[in-house]
């Protein structure tokens, strides 16, 4: 029998809340990635959760996914990084290789040099109960930095001939050093001349290489090569000093050389030592053993550092090896390195005493609580063989026992003692797979070939049932009585079987189990049997049907070793792959990878057990593996947010503080990251920019967000994070910025603008009321000096009027006179009147006050001459030449005494163009006349017509009829009207132009017949509604139509008609019609 | 019947490799195989010089290639003075520090690579530190500094690696610490680093036995025309000689009892670039502490290496000289 101190009932029972315990996961951060080196030398984690790692060849700052690395080019003093410290004020300091020292501080770095000797590297940063930092150099002194004067003290004199690894401050003041010579005293030397004790001679004069302080600030633990971890505690008597553990290998420490030394938060000490194992410690339960962390992951790389982060996550500095994560809590695994005889667990039974009984291949491990011991059996104990397969406690609290080729055995604790026995029939040479027992007290043994067996050790009976008995298989894996007392068979062939009231039941394809092959059962708090099939998945009975759960349940795998149900009602299945966990409540599926939880280890055929404590216990090829029901499993700790750029239109811009833009369009990108270290992947964000958009965005793995054309506004972006398990920052993280409203926008402006616009129309209006005030000005100047001169113009034309009327007078007075001259000179109507009295009339309607027509008549006893002439001209001229044509008339007809019209024309033509002729000149003027000339002979009943261009009418009724009408000299118009057309040509002759005689027409005439003599005056009158002349046609129609009527009714209506006509246009002419009745 | 060399080049030459490659595996024990040294020693300070050490100090340097990642370990085998290896000087009252120095000046500091423990030849940061008296547990046994990563020695990028210093100093009493040093990549075990190398200035160790030729390997560069060699408190035990590609046992002078003494030599244009071979003839039979550097002819030390760099020099024994042909 083999006992030992139960060294790992100390994770049970001590840590059962820390849940630590050896073979967690360990997850590496190396240079694969993105470490600058493997060696880590410190680690810290700043306010916003950063851990920045400490290594020989840069500082990287790791967010949980991205590292980023820090060198000289960045600000550091060195890059070679070996301490590290953030301090009572968030800064966190950075020790160098070469003693040089970095700040971060606001995001970059301030360095420290202390230049009067060489430095050696800093092994240590520690804040004394003053807050001064000290610098613990290696061989170089302290440097202490005095946070108030931002200045660095070298304390070197005494302390040259040591290398110093640590430092801590005693509630009296004084210090104490870890040196090479041993622990040695130091008083305050900045109070005092620095003064250095022999080395204490209570602690070993050797290396001591790890000196921390507890956290409570009591006592502090000394790490020393060769004499192992002391830990002590500050006391009043004369040393100030108790020591009160010291753990050595002994205390299976597995190295006395102690490197690493931490403190967690739950006050756990983990000391790594110089062989690169990893310990842990629990001073207040500490019973002389430490527990062994299983870090075989590490390669053997020596433990540089250990720190604990703000979600609890243990994080390990490796010397050579990288960074390491401590993973997860959940499972942890007990093997052989913590005791068992074999890492092969075959049984696992959690005894009604609180014993633990672990079968293996190598023997039975029984764990007693009460007495804390363990003890292994073996063959060499009586066991029959040392494959402990199968574990069972029947109602008398004996543990029965199956092994693997060996039959059963019995094992009773007496006074904490194992005492094995062995049943009536021990099945000797039987493989048992499995042993149960009924409500009866009969103990039911399945074995791997021979079937079932019944025993009964009280009446020393034995049964044996087989395939023959009509069970389904010989190999029986499982026998499990449930709480209704039915007896429930698993067997590899057949389908599920099970005895109730002394009948079997099978229960098959028409239970719609499809398994043929079945391993294990349990029964959960509901009381439904759970069956686990090998291939098949699970299946769930509950009293009536089955129910199944399979890979495409979500169960990592259909082939199940074990069925186990905890103490909330879940019930997990063991699989090769790992463990999957069928949820009480909602029979959903949690899945624990072997690979990602317990190493890969595979579970064992029935080998699961639930504890009181409601953990729960595989047997696995790699020992036990134990999941931590206590263990916290959601991470409470929320996300640190973190933005890490602000960046407006492509530019970085600070973070801090609020942002004014001005007025502009922009865009926006920001990235952050949100630390949670424990699963980083599985952060996630909300984000929303208040001013822009007014509900938080959808939840995003993204870590960035832009925004585009954000115009003028007060912008608020909210940022928000949960971690892995759904646990979100209480508070968004808030980063404002403002963009300027535009100018144009703002109120003042707007004042201004009115103010101003008011202003410029004001001035524009006046402006322009003084620009109209000035023209006024200058048009009435103007006015004044245009009326003045239209004044004088007036005048003047006023002036020039009087001179015009003067001459006007004068003209009209001579015209006038001359007019009485013409009238005195032609002969008066009365003569035609006399010589046709009332047969007769004349129409005379000078244009001007004398006239270029005129008439002439002369009578005589033969006959009676009627002129109607026009000379050339009007008004002063044609009176001129009236009196030309009058006299040669006179010529003609009173000295040559001619009767003939044609003679008398032919002389007037002589006389006008004689007298016209100028001989100053040699040229004739072109002016005569044209006229008509009628002689009456009343007697004869004829008359002469001749005519020098003008024609003759006569009207008589139906004259186209008539003998004259047919007269080839009479041209007819229409039935009344004949024309006798006169000469071409006028009375006035060029010399030299043929001198032709004038044509004398002889007419006979009736009573009645009117004939009518004219100048153009009437006919070329323009008037009427268009303006037209009056023409000639109009003029025959009109005597056409009057003709008949008195001489004085029809001079009566021409001059009517021509009135009329003419209306207000002028006379054009002088208008002379003479007509008469012979 | 005449005797031809060129039967037996191509074994001589597998032989010749073969050496180098042995060598190559002795790589880091100081002294090596190679060397037929049993010991490095170093004196209390307190003994008499005539007991063969003259500053009680030794200087040793190790060489880790720029390209290993994993920690090195430098490990001193029977690093106490007491014992049965020891130089006893009546009883054991001596005391023997050994520091690790690396980081920048620990080579490159010109009073590091003097032969002489002056001014600052403790140049660089001290990375450990360990000082031993008469400790048993110690006796025959294996202490190891470290763990180091390569990058805490100084980058010397002519050497293509990170070096480290050791030195050995007897801080006080009168007895003679006889001990072996090893680069290794293990805490517990030698395991040699690969290519890395250890070398020294000056060497002060204890003869082999009598008949043995303890072997010395001073790197001679392309600067090098001459070179000087000192010994002290040989005891005119036997014959010191210089070989190289062109020579062939040239004699050293050998110093007396507590005695300096140096010899010059002229050094070829084929020597530069290579090791040469310093063999310590040991004749009589007692034990021997020596000390032994070489300088150049500015009288600046010549590193001895403890794998020869470009393998054991051999005499040319009047093999031809092929020479291109003239274009």
């Amino acid at each position: 029998m083999i006992r030992i101190r139960l060294f790992w009932l100390l994770l049970i029972i001590g840590f059962a809340h820390g849940a630590l315990g050896n073979g967690f996961n360990f997850y590496r951060y190396s240079l694969e990635e993105g470490l600058p080196q493997n060696y880590v030398y410190t680690l810290v984690q700043d306010s916003n959760s950063y851990l920045w790692i400490g290594t020989g060849e840069g500082l990287a700052r790791f967010d949980g996914s991205r590292i980023e690395l820090f060198t000289k080019d960045d600000g550091l003093a060195d890059n070679f990084v070996t301490a590290s410290y953030r301090d009572s004020r968030g800064r966190v300091w950075f020790g160098h290789f070469d003693g040089t020292i970095s700040c971060e501080e606001g995001g970059s770095f301030v360095t420290f040099r202390v230049d009067s000797i060489p430095l050696s590297r800093i092994n240590v940063i520690y804040e004394d109960r003053d807050q001064r930092l000290w610098f613990v150099t290696q061989n170089s002194g302290l440097i202490c930095f005095h946070q108030e004067s931002r200045q660095m003290e070298l304390l070197y004199d005494g302390l040259q001939d040591y290398l110093i690894y640590g430092m801590v401050q005693h509630p009296k003041g004084h210090f104490l050093l870890a040196t090479n010579e041993g622990l040695v005293k130091m008083n305050d030397p900045v109070q005092s001349s620095l003064e250095i004790s022999e080395p204490l001679s209570d602690f070993p004069t050797v290396k001591i290489k790890q000196l921390r302080e507890k956290a409570d600030r009591s006592g502090f633990y000394i790490g020393t090569e060769f004499f192992g971890f002391f830990s002590c505690s500050y006391s009043s008597n004369s040393a100030g000093i108790t020591k009160d553990l010291n753990v050595k290998m002994e205390n299976r420490l597995s190295s006395n050389t102690v490197e690493t030394i931490f403190e967690d938060r739950d006050g756990l000490i983990w000391i790594g030592t110089d062989n690169g194992r990893l310990h842990l410690l629990n001073p207040s339960s500490y019973e002389g053993v430490v527990q062994h962390i299983d870090v075989s992951m590490l390669e053997g790389k020596p433990i540089r550092t250990v720190f604990q982060d703000r979600e609890n996550n243990m994080w390990l500095g490796t010397y050579g090896g990288g960074l390491y994560l401590l993973k997860d809590k959940l499972f942890s695994i007990y093997s052989e390195w913590q005791g068992l005889p074999s890492n092969n667990v075959l049984s696992i039974l959690i005894g009604k005493k609180g014993n633990y009984w672990i079968g293996t291949e190598g023997g039975l491990t029984i764990m007693d609580f009460t007495e804390n011991a363990t003890t292994t059996l073996t063959t060499a104990d009586g066991l029959p063989g040392n494959e402990v397969t199968a574990l069972f406690e029947d109602q008398n609290g004996t543990i029965w026992g199956g092994t693997a080729r060996n039959g059963l055995f019995m094992v009773q604790l007496l006074d904490g003692e194992p005492r094995i026995s062995f049943p009536p029939d021990a099945l000797t040479y039987e493989s048992i797979n499995s042993i149960a027992q009924d409500q009866q007290g009969q103990v039911i043994v399945g074995t791997v070939s021979s079937g079932l067996y019944l025993l009964r050790p009280d009446v020393r009976k034995v049964e044996n049932f087989t395939l023959t008995n009509g069970l389904s298989h010989n190999d029986v894996r499982q026998v499990f009585v449930d709480s209704k007392d039915r007896l429930w068979l698993a067997t590899h062939g057949g389908p599920i079987n099970m005895y109730a009231n002394r009948e079997i039941h099978y229960f098959g394809v028409e239970s719609e189990v499809e398994g043929f092959n079945f391993n294990a059962f349990a029964e959960d708090l509901k009381g439904n049997v759970w069956v686990g099939s090998y291939g098949s998945g699970v299946y769930c009975y509950d009293g009536d049907k089955f129910k199944l759960f399979d890979r495409s349940s979500g169960l990592l795998s259909d082939y199940v070793y074990s069925i186990s149900c905890d103490t909330k009602g879940n019930v997990w299945v063991g699989t090769k792959l790992g463990l999957s966990k069928i949820e009480a409540l909602t029979e959903k599926v949690v899945n624990y990878p072997a690979a990602e939880h317990f190493e890969s280890a595979e579970i064992n055929l029935n080998a699961a057990s639930a504890d009181p404590n409601g953990d729960l216990w595989f047997g696995s090829n790699q020992g036990v593996v134990r999941f931590l029901s206590n263990s916290q499993e959601f991470n409470t700790v929320p996300p640190k947010i973190n933005i890490s750029s602000f960046r407006i239109n492509g530019e970085e811009h600070p973070i801090s503080g609020v942002k004014e833009l001005p007025y502009g369009n922009y865009t926006i990108d920001l990235d952050y990251v949100a630390i949670s270290l424990t699963n980083p992947e599985k952060v996630v964000y909300q984000y929303q920019l208040e001013g822009y958009e007014n509900e938080w965005s959808n939840i995003t793995f993204e870590r960035g967000v832009r925004y585009s054309s954000l115009e003028d506004g007060t912008y608020t972006f909210k940022l928000r994070a949960a971690n892995a398990d759904g646990i979100f920052t209480p508070k968004p993280t808030v980063l404002r910025f403002n963009i300027a409203v535009p100018l144009w926008q703002t109120w003042w402006f707007r004042i201004f603008a009115i103010v101003v616009f008011g202003g410029i129309l004001y001035g524009f209006i006046q402006i322009r009321i003084s620009i109209y005030k000035r023209r006024q000005a200058e048009l009435q100047h103007l006015v004044n000096e245009r009326t003045s001169e239209l004044q004088r113009e007036k005048e003047k034309v006023e002036n020039q009027n009087t001179i015009i009327s003067s001459y006007y007078q004068d003209i009209t007075s001579s015209i006038s006179y001359a007019k009485r001259i013409q009238d005195s000179v032609i002969p008066p109507q009365r003569i035609l009147e006399q010589a046709l009295p009332e047969q007769s009339f004349m129409l005379w309607k000078p244009r001007d006050i004398v006239s270029g027509d005129f008439p002439w008549f002369n009578h005589s006893e033969d006959q009676t001459l009627v002129v109607a002439a026009d000379c050339t001209g009007h008004g002063v001229p044609g009176a001129f030449m009236s009196l030309i044509g009058h006299n040669g008339l006179l010529q003609a007809v009173r000295q040559q005494h001619l009767t003939s019209p044609g003679a008398i024309l032919d002389s007037l033509n002589h006389s006008v163009t004689h007298t016209l002729l100028s001989e100053e000149n040699g040229q004739q003027m072109r002016d005569g006349m044209d006229l008509a000339m009628c002689a009456i002979r009343r007697e004869e009943k004829v008359l002469e017509f001749a005519g020098a261009n003008n024609p003759l009418y006569i009207l008589r009724r139906n004259l186209a009829s008539s003998e004259l009408g047919s007269h080839p000299n009479i041209k007819c118009f229409e039935e009344h009207l004949g024309e006798i057309k006169g000469d071409k040509r006028p009375i006035g002759n060029y010399p030299g132009e043929t001198q032709t005689s004038f044509t004398n027409h002889v007419i006979p005439f009736q009573p009645g017949d009117r004939f009518y003599i004219f100048s153009d005056g009437y006919a070329d009158q323009f008037g009427g509604p268009k303006g037209k002349k009056f023409m000639y046609k109009q003029f025959k129609r009109l005597l056409i139509s009057i003709f008949e009527l008195p001489m004085a009714e029809q001079r009566k209506i021409l001059n009517q008609t021509i009135m009329d006509w003419q209306g207000q246009q002028e006379q054009v002419d002088d208008i002379l019609i003479i007509g008469f009745a012979p | 019947m005449k005797f031809t060399l060129r039967p037996y080049l191509s074994p001589l030459l597998a032989l010749c490799v073969a050496l180098v490659s042995i060598e190559s595996l002795w790589g880091q024990m100081v002294p090596s195989r190679g060397e037929n040294i049993e010991y490095l020693v170093t004196f209390g300070n307190q003994a008499p010089k005539g007991w063969g050490d003259d500053d009680y100090t030794q200087v040793f340097f190790f060489l880790v290639p720029k390209n290993v990642r994993e920690a090195v370990y430098i490990r001193v085998y029977d690093p106490d003075v007491g014992g049965d290896i020891d130089q006893q000087n009546q009883g054991w009252n001596t005391r023997m520090k050994y520091s690790v120095y690396g980081g920048r000046g620990t080579h490159s500091d010109p009073d590091a690579r003097k032969v002489d423990p002056v001014g600052n030849y403790r140049s660089g940061i001290l990375l450990d530190s360990k000082t031993f008296g008469s400790e048993p547990d110690y006796n025959k046994k294996w202490y190891t500094f470290g763990p180091f990563n390569p990058t805490e020695g100084e980058l010397d990028n002519s050497l293509g690696g990170y070096i480290f210093k050791l030195i050995i100093q007897g801080t006080s009493g009168n007895d003679g610490n006889l001990y072996k040093l090893f680069l290794s990549t293990d805490m517990e075990e030698n395991r040699r680093v690969e290519g890395g190398n250890g070398f020294t200035y000056e060497y002060s160790f204890r003869l082999s036995k009598t008949g043995v030729a303890a072997q010395l390997y001073p790197y001679i560069d392309q600067e090098v025309i001459a070179l000087k060699q000192n010994n002290f408190d040989f005891d005119n035990d036997g014959y010191i000689k210089l070989y190289s590609v062109n020579k062939n046992g040239h004699l050293m002078t050998t110093s007396n009892d507590n005695q300096w003494t140096q010899s010059s030599h002229k050094v070829s244009p084929g020597e530069r670039g290579k090791s040469m071979n310093i063999q310590i003839i040991k004749t009589k039979n007692f034990d021997n502490d020596m000390v032994l550097y070489v300088t150049n002819q500015y009288d600046q030390p010549v590193p001895f290496f403890a794998v020869p760099i470009g393998g054991r020099p051999h005499y040319n024994y009047g093999r031809t000289k092929i020479t291109p042909n003239p274009r």
